[in-house]
């Protein structure tokens, strides 16, 4: 162990055994039951909820000295939150950290999916702040447990179609609800819904925390998941017209920014490490 | 009272249990693909795999079954200084379980989960004599052919030492999904898991 860059006085990676067990143990089961939303004992972390405590227990309770750990914040590798997260496990771990998707073994998350696909043997972890996707239809968890045991969702459809009949399309473009190999119906967190293919029979583990309310969920390697839509209204991407002001891609997730006093808007990847990867690539070839 | 020998369990248990964790993750979340797990010792004739796991996975909070081959005071002390995980009294009790996968002749009597919490199963440990990638020509060998979440298309493996009653309960799925048990089998040196998921046909 790399003894000299850890924190004296704390465990590997902050959490005692005892919670990285039962923690671990949780994550099995939800990996056996993809979608479904497994409870668990959840400690308090030395960070307040909304700065990602569910991912960052998730993250303390897999990562390793071997791992190479990329935390993004909308995409961003140098955010307050992305940067405080990486500092913790860089000193309670010694782990490496990279901003390159490609190298990284463990991703968490908040509010994307990087751009480049992502391979067999990582984990992407992400940060969820609300875990139950019938929440907004349904405040009681009693109910939204017998709803998702009986599988019950043609609320969830309603809601939908109401959004058809009063917009003409479904609204809703954040943590758009997904089926996860055709039984739970699951919050992919508030991703755009232009990152929810991504999630779809993919190589790598997807894991999921939410630190408030104690729960984890997660989907397998190469497991269905399907956004939910109607036959005269599948479902659909976001798309624009504008291209990255700064590489040029015209296919990533695109962030609105002013660029001056006047108000000039333009258009960057919101994903940092991919719109500097092919800024790069551009400037070799 | 007899003075039961204590074996030693992991050398660096942060890390190992941490290392042994990362590759069951990985076996329960891709079904059939085999993975080096081992504990420094065996304990008597429990595997240094087995051991690991009951390392990894075990304590206070997980009632452990142990099946007559394993019932033993010198592995139930072993067990219980390592883990301080409690003996389940009924098999329905049980989180885990612990046997021979040969010794199973039902699997009726442990706990499937419930409708509203599913988690709430046994997952089964079970040894057995041999995993392998390859089809086996050893005829207390059987191959399986494994389809579902973790894996792209479909995925063989061959076991060695499965009873009638496991291969059944697996190739007949008598509960229906999100309902089941886990099994995490357990050769020497190596593991391999099938959760509830996985569809599976003997070849
Ligand atoms: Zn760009």
């Amino acid at each position: 162990m790399n003894a000299a860059t850890i924190r004296d006085g704390y465990n590997f990676a902050y959490l005692d055994e005892q919670t990285k067990r039962m923690i671990r143990r949780a994550l099995l089961k939800a990996i056996a039951i993809p979608g479904y939303q497994v409870p668990f004992g959840g400690r308090e972390m030395p960070m307040p909820y909304g700065w990602g405590t569910g991912g960052i227990q998730l993250t303390a309770a897999v990562i390793g000295q071997d791992d190479v750990l990329k935390v993004i914040d909308q995409g961003a590798d140098d955010t307050t939150n992305a940067v405080s997260i990486r500092t913790f496990f860089k000193d309670l771990t010694g782990v490496k950290t990279t901003e390159k998707t490609r190298e990284a073994t463990l991703i968490q998350t908040r509010h994307r999916i990087p751009e480049v696909p992502l391979q067999a043997d990582q984990i992407l972890i992400y940060q969820v702040p609300i875990p139950e996707p019938l929440r907004f239809i349904e405040p009681s968890e009693v109910e939204t447990r017998k709803m998702h045991a009986l599988e019950d969702y043609g609320v969830m459809h309603v809601k939908l179609y109401e959004d058809i009949a009063r917009y003409g399309s479904i609204a809703t473009t954040y943590a758009y609800p997904v089926r996860v190999n055709g039984r739970y119906i699951m919050d992919p967190s508030p991703i755009p819904k232009f990152d929810n293919p991504k999630m779809d029979r993919i190589p790598a583990l997807q894991l999921f925390g939410a630190g408030r309310e104690k729960r984890i969920y997660a989907v397998p390697p190469y497991t269905e998941v399907l956004s939910l839509d109607f036959l005269d209204h599948p479902f659909e991407i976001q798309r624009w017209d504008e291209t990255c002001a700064i590489c040029g891609s015209d296919h990533s997730f695109l962030d609105e920014v002013i660029m001056d006093d006047q108000g000039t808007r333009s258009y960057i990847c919101s994903d940092t490490d991919y719109c500097s990867q092919r800024v790069q690539q551009e400037a070799v070839a | 009272m007899q003075n039961t020998a204590i074996v030693a369990g992991f050398a660096d248990p942060v890390s190992d249990a941490q290392q042994t964790f990362r590759k069951v993750l990985k076996a329960m979340s891709e079904p059939g693909v085999i993975v080096e797990a081992a504990s420094p010792e065996a304990l008597e004739h429990l595997y240094p795999s087995t051991f690991a796991v009951c390392q990894t996975l075990l304590d206070q909070q997980t009632p452990l079954w142990l099946s007559k081959e394993f019932s033993n005071p010198k592995i139930q002390h072993n067990l219980h200084f390592h883990t301080g995980m409690p003996l389940a009294r009924q098999p329905l009790d049980a989180q885990f379980a612990l046997a021979y996968a040969g010794e199973i002749a039902t699997l009726d009597d442990f706990a499937k989960g419930t409708a509203e919490y599913p988690e709430r199963n046994c997952t089964m440990i079970l040894q057995v004599q041999a995993i392998s990638a390859s089809p086996s020509t050893d005829q207390n060998s059987t191959t399986l052919k494994l389809s579902g979440p973790g894996i792209k298309t479909e995925r063989q493996i061959a076991i060695a030492g499965l009873s009638q009653a496991v291969i059944r309960y697996l190739s007949d799925r008598p509960d229906t999904f999100p309902l089941g048990i886990d099994f995490i089998f357990t050769a020497a040196q190596s593991l391999v898991a099938i959760p509830r998921t996985t569809q599976l046909e003997v070849c």
